[in-house]
């Protein structure tokens, strides 16, 4: 029999979640700027205050709080670029991160350890960090590395670095990490242009991206802003999760929390792109509900996957790509 | 501040599966209508074929069967004459089940042969105690919509164990049944039984507590069994569920758009067969088709095809407007253990998001073979946990609780906000799922795995729940009839 080709029949490529309408997203949008504009974000650091100044915002220095007329929002969502490379140290570990495309990682961090060998129960080491970098680069549909948990071995003050050392000499993935101060960011961008050769090599292919949290509700924190400027001038991403405790450090309902958590992010993206227009920013979020009767974060309930998913719809209103949590 | 209700704008009222657009859901269609028309399905009931030639089809007599070709317009009239909405009618009328698009409600796995002892945790064959015992507990679990019969009772004589189950689940339970018959013998006293419990003949007529499911056999075949239960469920009045269990790379194309295909004909052609005998009959769309594991030879229940390919049979019973009945949730592990989560976690989520109306799979291990007490248990708690994320976030003024965002501000605390007192009890919540911290968790449990721990609600159940009582006499009345049966098989052991 013959079977003709059909002429154009609308298909569906894979199954996908209804979320929202773009209506839905729209209201979300119009809320946040709302937010932004009457109420602000607090922002800790002075020069991250000055550059809000200098892109529109309205800044008021004694009480630190940025407002932020819509426009500003708007074009530091139009300048963020839609598509992010996540190299690795190899080309063939280059992941891309766009619209729909998906792909996983690893929990990061964690700060207590069952240990395979003895069964122990205990603090993380540097060496458990190796470790689980190593089992992550054997693991094909994991894509990316997360460092995964902490050098509690090491002191606080350069436990970052550590951990950057662990995790790049185990793995040739692309790394997200969060360098927790401004004192540890060169550091870790020496050892990462170590490897690839120069901190011109390591602009074209940045094999790390700098991980960082805003505080619910509404805060940056000095780290945080750091983080995301020096990032900005490093040419490399920024990763911003927003963490809210729906319940306890944001609104119950999950609209409400999505739209304290918007504005952390969005607030993020003006100083990003204000700081270096069209650095990479990865809209991300591991926000989840604060059970009420037990006062734990509960990453396990089905609100946490409502959530991420509401923001990888969010992320991709904004044609920005996304790192959500799941699992 | 004054937010005016703004005019209608696109809004979602829940979570729910993109799978196929309209254009592809036609072509499984056109593709199901030419199977049905051009290589038509083989029937072995002779009263069947005289049914369908009847109807207008066409039909090629050989020996012990006959092929029936069914002309598009058929198949397409009897589809339309197969009612929209169904309300599943059960014995106590609060658990009636509305069966319209897209609302979820959820059973087990049907027809197990064997069990996990709640109490030794040993495997063995499941009896007809066994069946009274697994529809109390599922009748105690709101979860629990509508009830399948869990297991069969393996331990009374052959030709009878559908009316053993239905009197079992009849007795020790309130809600909505499906069951299947093992001939139109036993579906008319199956009939006589539920007819017990409701006061007579002409109420099970208006208000038909059971449905009878009947399973074609793949690929397209009606078995004599399949179709004369059929054709005697449409004089007794009863909704028939249509269930092939195609296997993807063994009785259907190993590809899984070939597989929905033989899979709709032969629901479609079961469909022709009830209208064509009563007009107006109900019918559901079922589904618990997979892929063959052509590695290990099994049907893999677990897998995620068997989510996809129920979901998608979720949404094209909708494309027919029909109630729709799919596999969700079963599991191939052997034990209650983490695949057996992982697996009914995947497969349930889909077909629940997909809009199924039954998503049938709780509580079923290894294949649909064995059913485990604690997984019927634990997968209630997470059947709470779906129900949860497929109404999705609400978008409302109230709920972007826009005035307690600028109230609090920066840096301030909700959970002390008199919002959050007022909203908390709009959060999921857990029961046997441990939320509590490291220290909680082992004060509360004493380290007590999930599984002990559903066990053990399991039994507690057992004990003391009290399932809707039967009417003075009902339960005297049922044995007798039972016994009567087992006479007339010559099969009653005294």
């Amino acid at each position: 029999m013959i079977r003709r080709l059909k002429s154009g029949i609308q298909r569906n490529s894979g199954f996908s979640l209804n979320v929202m309408t773009d209506d839905d997203a729209h209201e979300i949008h119009l809320a946040t700027l709302e937010v932004l504009r009457d109420t602000g974000v607090f922002v800790e650091s002075e020069e991250a205050i000055a550059i809000y100044d200098g892109a529109g915002c309205i800044v008021d220095p004694k009480t630190k709080t940025v407002k932020f007329p819509a426009w500003v929002v708007e074009d530091a969502i139009r300048a963020a670029p839609a598509t992010f490379v996540a190299c690795g140290r190899r080309p063939e570990d280059d992941v891309i991160l766009q619209d729909n495309r998906v792909t996983f990682t690893n929990f990061g961090e964690g700060i207590m350890f069952v240990d395979p060998y003895t069964g122990e129960y205990r603090d993380t080491t540097k060496a458990d960090i190796e470790k689980a970098a190593l089992i992550i680069d054997s693991l094909e549909h994991v894509e990316t590395y997360e460092r995964a948990m902490c050098s509690h071995d090491k002191p606080p003050a350069v436990q970052a670095i550590h951990n950057a050392e662990a995790s790049l000499t185990h793995t040739t993935k692309h790394h997200w990490l969060c360098p927790v101060d401004r004192n540890q960011i060169p550091k870790i961008i020496d050892m990462c242009a170590a490897i690839v050769g120069g901190r011109e090599q390591l602009r074209r292919r940045p094999l790390l991206t700098f991980a960082t949290c805003p505080i619910s509700p509404l805060k940056l924190p000095k780290h945080h802003c750091d983080i995301i400027m020096d990032a900005a001038t490093n040419g490399l991403a920024a990763l911003v999760i927003g963490m809210a405790l729906s319940g306890g450090s944001s609104p119950v309902h999950l609209a409400g929390t999505l739209v304290i958590q918007n504005c952390e992010l969005l607030s993020s993206l003006v100083l990003s792109q204000s700081s270096q227009k069209g650095t990479p920013f990865i809209y991300g979020s591991s926000t989840c509900p604060m059970d009420l009767r037990m006062a734990t974060a509960t990453v396990g309930s089905p609100e946490t996957g409502m959530i991420s998913a509401a923001v990888a719809r969010l992320a991709r209103y904004y044609s920005l790509p996304c790192f959500v949590a799941g699992g | 501040m004054k937010r005016i209700s703004r005019s209608g704008i696109g809004t979602t009222a829940g979570f729910g599966l993109a799978a196929f657009s309209k254009d592809e859901l036609d072509s499984i269609h056109y593709a199901t209508l030419q199977i049905l028309q051009d290589t038509g399905i083989k029937v072995l009931s002779e009263t069947a074929l005289e049914i369908f030639h009847g109807g207008g089809c066409e039909i090629e007599r050989f020996e012990s069967h006959g092929i029936v070709k069914i002309p598009s317009y058929v198949v397409e009239e009897c589809a339309f004459w197969a009612p929209r909405t169904i309300v599943y009618d059960a014995r106590n009328p609060d658990d009636d089940f509305v069966a319209e698009p897209n609302r979820v409600g959820f059973t087990t796995f049907g027809g197990c042969i064997n069990v996990i002892d709640p109490v030794t945790h040993e495997l063995r064959r499941a009896t007809k105690k066994d069946c009274c015992d697994l529809t109390r507990v599922c009748d105690s679990l709101d979860e629990i919509s509508v009830l399948e019969r869990v297991v069969n009772s393996t331990d009374v004589p052959e030709g009878t164990i559908s009316v053993h189950n239905i009197e079992a689940i009849l007795s020790n339970t309130g809600k909505h049944i499906f069951v299947g018959a093992d001939s139109p013998r036993a579906l008319k006293v199956m009939a006589e039984l539920a007819a017990v419990c409701v006061g007579g003949r002409d109420n099970l007529r208006k208000r038909p507590i059971f449905s009878v499911n009947v399973c074609p056999i793949s690929p397209l075949t009606l078995p004599t069994n399949t179709c004369d239960v059929i054709i005697e469920a449409a004089h007794l009045g009863l909704g028939v569920m249509i269930m092939p269990m195609a296997l993807s790379g063994g009785t259907s194309s190993a590809t899984l758009a070939g597989t929905l295909v033989t899979h709709n004909a032969e629901v479609l052609s079961c469909i022709a067969l009830a209208q064509l005998a009563k007009r107006g009959l109900p019918c559901t769309y079922a589904s618990t088709s997979t892929i063959l594991d052509l590695r290990f030879g099994t049907s893999a229940i677990g897998s995620p095809e068997y989510g996809m390919i129920n979901a998608t049979l979720a949404k094209l019973a909708q494309y027919y407007r029909l109630p729709s009945f799919v596999g969700g949730g079963a599991s191939d592990s052997k034990v209650p253990d983490i695949q057996s989560g992982y697996e009914f976690a995947l497969s349930a989520t889909m077909s629940a998001l997909a809009g199924a109306n039954i998503v049938f799979g709780s509580g079923v291990l290894e294949q649909g073979l064995t059913i485990d007490y604690a997984k019927i248990i634990m997968d209630a708690e997470m059947i709470r946990m779906i129900q949860i994320s497929i109404k999705g976030i609400e978008l409302t003024d109230e709920k972007l609780a826009m005035d307690v965002i600028h109230e609090v501000g920066p840096g301030g605390a909700y959970i002390t906000h008199e919002h959050s007192l007022h909203s908390m009890r709009s959060q999921s919540q857990t029961e046997l799922f441990d939320r509590r911290s490291r220290d909680g968790w082992m004060e509360a449990t004493a380290g007590k795995s999930i599984v002990e721990r559903a066990y053990e609600k399991a039994i507690d159940i057992l004990q003391n729940h009290k399932p809707h009582p039967l009417p003075d006499g009902a339960s005297g009345e049922m044995r007798k009839i039972v016994k009567e049966f087992e006479k007339e098989l010559k099969v009653n052991k005294k």
